[in-house]
């Protein structure tokens, strides 16, 4: 990956000097056959998704063609918090997908919004792949103060 | 053997230097006995290798318009390889490629050394441990650990400096949104860069985070910031 530090060394190139963002990704979890697609996320930050800037994004490698929705859900304690229907389009024939799971019914490109609000990221997430092939999933949190 | 235990090393280094990433470490130390252990721990080996971006402290940010569209062909080219054909023999990545497929012809040719040297460069291997995690490693020859060339990125001119270890190695997290690099002590790049801006800078790089959002450089020493370059909502 030398070229991408070139390429970020090129990027950072156009800054003038260090801020603190307003918004980050927290790269979280992945979900493969070897953890039965089914992971834990501790979550030590005061930080929860609320936001339409905020989102968590869902990327997947699956077997195509897609053959109906993939199922995520989340379990606070024994309590299921929430739970997503991802409709992942078969864009291009590509393997892999992202899907964007935010408050705003602008930006999902699976059909899945965030609805009760906050959502802490903490908790116990598994996936159901249905009738289709997930080789792997990966979640992260882009968040913002 | 010695390599995964290494990977354990270089997670503790992290956890020095930022002082928040315990789990680092304990990841580390469970992919460090996957042989022993077997697939219970790969198992509970499923969580990020680099610090996460702590809100509080700021970091070197700037923009790369469209970068998300050069950055995932890479990530989902990375899925595949590994998905595929990993066990069977170590997924290779030739850093001049690297840059031919996230740049254009024009910015090759007005770098033509930059270019050159990458070509020059050995494949940068990555050899799996389990779907979303193992080793990576480049072997650098001696005449190749040091680079200093005029680069010519976003109209300007920098003055950029590279140095590599005899062997750059590590170990790394992936997922198909994201793949971090974390690099172990002593086998890390260190980069120099003076911007006509008046922009200078000089890190080694622990940990590289490139995922669609962009890319996360976190360095070494704590008083120097790290470096985010995003690919949206540039301005």
């Amino acid at each position: 990956m030398t070229a991408s530090v070139l390429l970020a060394v090129g990027g950072v190139a156009g800054c003038k000097g260090p801020t603190v963002p307003n918004c980050q990704r927290y790269d979280a979890l992945t979900l493969t056959s070897e953890n039965n697609f089914s992971a834990r996320l501790d979550w030590n930050r005061n930080l929860s998704l609320d936001l339409p800037s905020e989102r968590i994004e869902v990327a997947l490698t699956a077997i195509r063609p897609i053959r109906g929705p993939i199922e995520l859900v989340h379990l606070v304690g024994d309590t299921e918090a929430d739970h997503w229907m991802l409709h992942v389009p078969d864009f291009n024939n590509s393997p892999t997908s992202l899907c964007s799971i935010s408050t705003s019914a602008a930006m999902p490109n699976c059909g899945a919004v965030l609805t009760n609000l906050p959502v802490a990221p903490g908790g116990y997430y598994y996936l159901r792949g249905g009738d289709n092939t997930v080789l792997e999933a990966g979640l992260a949190f882009y968040l913002c103060d | 053997m010695q390599g995964l235990a290494r990977f354990g090393h270089a997670a503790k280094f992290h956890d020095v230097k930022r002082g928040r990433s315990w789990k680092i470490a304990a990841i580390a130390s469970i992919v460090s006995l996957l042989p022993l252990a077997g697939w219970t721990a790969a198992a509970l080996a499923q969580a990020p290798i680099c610090p996460e971006p702590d809100g509080e402290q700021p970091v070197y940010t700037a923009c790369i318009p469209g970068g998300r569209f050069l950055v995932v062909p890479l990530l989902t080219s990375f899925a595949v390889d590994v998905l595929l054909k990993g066990d069977s023999a170590p997924v290779a990545r030739e850093p001049r490629a690297i840059l031919a497929s996230v740049a254009g012809s024009e910015t090759l040719e007005k770098n033509a050394a930059l270019t050159d040297y990458l070509g020059r460069l050995e494949p940068l291997t990555f050899t799996r441990i389990d779907t979303a995690t193992g080793t990576l490693r480049l072997d650098v020859a001696d005449d190749e650990r040091s680079f200093a060339a005029t680069v010519i990125a976003g109209g300007a001119e920098h003055s950029v400096k590279i140095e590599l270890p005899a062997r750059l190695e590590g170990g790394y997290w992936r997922t198909p949104g994201v793949v971090q690099m974390a690099f172990w002590k002593g086998q890390r790049a260190s980069f120099s860069l003076k911007s006509p801006g008046g922009l200078e800078l000089a890190a080694e790089i622990d940990c590289i985070v490139v995922s669609a959002d962009g890319i996360r450089l976190t360095t070494s020493d704590p008083s120097v910031p790290d470096v985010f370059v995003g690919f949206d909502a540039c301005e």
